[in-house]
């Protein structure tokens, strides 16, 4: 295994962990849940998602130079979209359909 | 007493909601195509090995002398009546030995193996190189392509720039929000967002690398100089010296760029020119050792290192990736395919949201978008699969089988584009969604029975590595195609009830 591919599955982890902090720490992802963090947690959860990815960096720049900076950013896409999809297969069953929300009728006016 | 009531002044965000729902339906259309050929030209020398069953077994590195000396006389027999020849050196990538050269704007080989020097019978194909040539001119032609396609790379900026104004309120909290089983369109939204906020700076990266890299072809003034390598005897006007023996030229070269990392060999009049190879490093440097024809001794080193050369090398090479081993060309595939996906989805926005305010039920230009809108989007992936199924099918001894398997994309494009004008003409457009996504699940999930059933004669001394990725890669998302029919399927199943099985209420449900 070669420096570039050990930095890339590091920073999939990483970039993964930051990112479900990141999820959780929306309170729409906590209404949806009926979760609600105590704030030892919640001070953790937004340490993680501002470290976990400063530390990724420092990494893979030590591992593999700029190839390593590149598999950086690469990897925060790959793992936000293995987070979003992790959290759409457990998503709770479906709420009774109502109207769609303001900012969702703003952001689909926009387009 | 009454103010006047004022004239509303539409905000930056409505203006950039304009600017990023008509470039991006415009451009969009075709930069799906782009797209799916960009994301399969990152495999393109896989692309090809798979194209060719026959290749056998073979292990990288320095060709033996055996081998270079059949080459060197394949060159030979090439030159005086072929503009351009060179000699792929092999690598991890391709462990062959090829000399390639252009028979009327085709590229075509002979193949050795690298160790005993024996003719590699391999069947002609378009192979990888097709996609790749279509991703970045649109078989429009060298210049007018190249410039069509940087247009559309430029639109896309326009569009990327405007979207993310538009969504810039939402864009941190629903970075991660994918919520499928939401009333729609809200999974649409998701799946637009996610890919394209996710993979914002591969998009920034990948569109703005993709103009500089023939940026001359904008100002033509600007375009460099190629060296001279002979002048008239490149067209075979004159008699061309004996090639000196290579094994010696590539030893020397080894020495000074490593001997895993040499490239091809050019050949005119006066040299022999051993480039380094593409995957040393991220910038695409082609940097060469010039030998002379006749002696074969070493002429100079050229490098070009000044910071706007390194600059440009660095960007082609960033946007091509030859420099990425095979766990970073998987990211760059995936973030092709999200590629795809942001634009797919805008597209099916852009058709929800105009239906929905339609004035008139039938309007001809909307039947036309949302045909065109399913033509590109599943009609393009369909036609790539159709030359894979078509590159197997032929007899490998036919002589037009490039023709046809070239043919064969622009036919099924435009077929499948017919479908779905048809079915949009028709009122039945989910329909079409529905045929064309069924179909696609079919090809590709059937695709690795169709690579055994055309293999088995030489699956004994092969490494399946490349056969089981490509087959694995296309059941993947021949379910993913599947996934789409089966939920479309449903959704028109449940408003089979509402009047007007137009797409908006089809989809809407």
């Amino acid at each position: 295994m070669t420096m570039l591919t050990a930095s890339l599955l590091l920073n999939l982890v990483l970039w993964s962990l930051a990112l479900g902090c990141h999820a959780r720490l929306q309170s729409g992802w906590q209404r949806r849940r009926n979760w609600s963090p105590s704030r030892l947690v919640q001070q953790l959860m937004q340490a993680g998602r501002a470290i976990l990815p400063v530390l990724g960096l420092i990494l893979s720049t030590l591992l593999a130079g700029s190839a390593g900076v590149i598999g950086w950013v690469a990897s925060a896409s790959v793992g936000g979209v293995l987070v979003a999809l992790t959290d759409a297969w457990r998503a709770p069953p479906k709420a009774k359909s109502r109207q769609p929300s303001r900012r969702l009728s703003a952001q689909e006016g926009a387009i | 007493m009454t103010t006047p009531h004022k004239q509303s002044v539409p905000s930056l965000r409505m203006r950039m909601g304009w600017l990023h729902a008509w470039i991006g339906f415009i451009a969009g259309l075709l930069l799906v195509c782009i797209f799916v050929t960009g994301t399969m030209s990152v495999f393109d020398t896989e692309l090809t090995h798979w194209m060719q069953p026959e290749t056998p077994y073979a292990q990288p590195g320095i060709p033996s002398a055996e081998a270079l000396d059949k080459a060197a006389a394949a060159v030979t027999a090439q030159e005086g009546k072929k503009n351009r020849i060179f000699l792929s050196l092999p690598s991890d990538r391709d462990p062959l030995l090829h000399v390639t050269y252009m028979d009327h704007d085709v590229f075509k080989s002979e193949t050795f193996h690298p160790q005993t020097g024996q003719n590699v019978p391999l069947r002609e194909t378009v192979g990888g190189l097709f996609f790749f040539s279509f991703h970045y001119t649109l078989y429009m032609g060298r210049m007018f392509g190249v410039i069509f396609v940087q247009v559309l790379a430029v639109g896309m900026l326009a569009t990327l720039g405007s979207g993310v104004i538009i969504h810039l309120k939402a864009l941190l909290p629903n970075l991660v929000a994918f919520r499928p089983q939401s009333s729609s369109p809200r999974p649409w939204i998701d799946a637009h967002v996610i890919a394209a906020v996710l993979f914002l700076p591969f998009m920034f990266m990948i569109a703005y690398t993709g103009v500089l890299i023939h940026a001359n072809r904008f100002f033509p003034n600007t375009a460099i100089e190629r060296p001279n390598r002979g002048g008239p005897g490149r067209n075979g006007h004159h008699q061309m010296p004996s090639l000196p023996p290579l094994a010696p030229l590539l030893t020397d070269a080894a020495e000074t760029f490593g001997a895993d990392r040499l490239g091809f060999i050019q050949f005119s009049p006066k040299t022999v020119t051993v480039v380094r190879a593409d995957n040393t490093k991220i910038g695409i440097s082609r940097d060469h050792i010039d030998y002379d024809r006749v002696t074969g001794e070493r002429i100079e080193l050229v490098s070009k290192n000044s910071p706007a050369a390194r600059t440009s090398q660095f960007l082609s090479g960033l946007h091509m990736a030859r420099w990425a081993p095979v766990p970073m060309r998987w990211f760059y595939f995936i973030s092709g395919c999200a590629g795809y996906v942001m634009f797919a989805t805008g597209l099916v926005m852009f058709l929800i949201k105009r239906r929905r305010t339609a004035t008139q039920k039938n309007s001809l230009p909307m039947e036309i978008a949302e045909g065109l809108a399913l033509g590109t989007v599943l009609g393009m992936p369909l036609a790539c699969a159709g030359v894979l199924w078509m590159n197997r099918l032929l007899p490998a001894g036919l002589p037009t089988r490039v023709t046809i398997e070239g043919s064969t994309l622009f036919v099924l494009w435009g077929a499948l584009t017919v479908h779905a004008l048809g079915r949009a003409f028709g009122r039945k457009v989910m329909k079409g969604w529905i045929e064309q996504s069924s179909l696609l699940s079919l090809l590709l999930c059937l695709l690795p029975v169709l690579d055994l059933a055309t293999r088995w004669k030489w699956i004994a001394g092969q490494d399946q590595t490349v056969y089981a990725a490509v087959d694995l890669t296309a059941v993947v998302l021949g379910l993913i195609a599947l996934r789409l029919s089966v939920v479309l399927k449903r959704k028109t199943g449940a408003t089979a009830s509402l009047s007007g099985p137009s797409f908006s209420k089809e989809i809407v449900s």
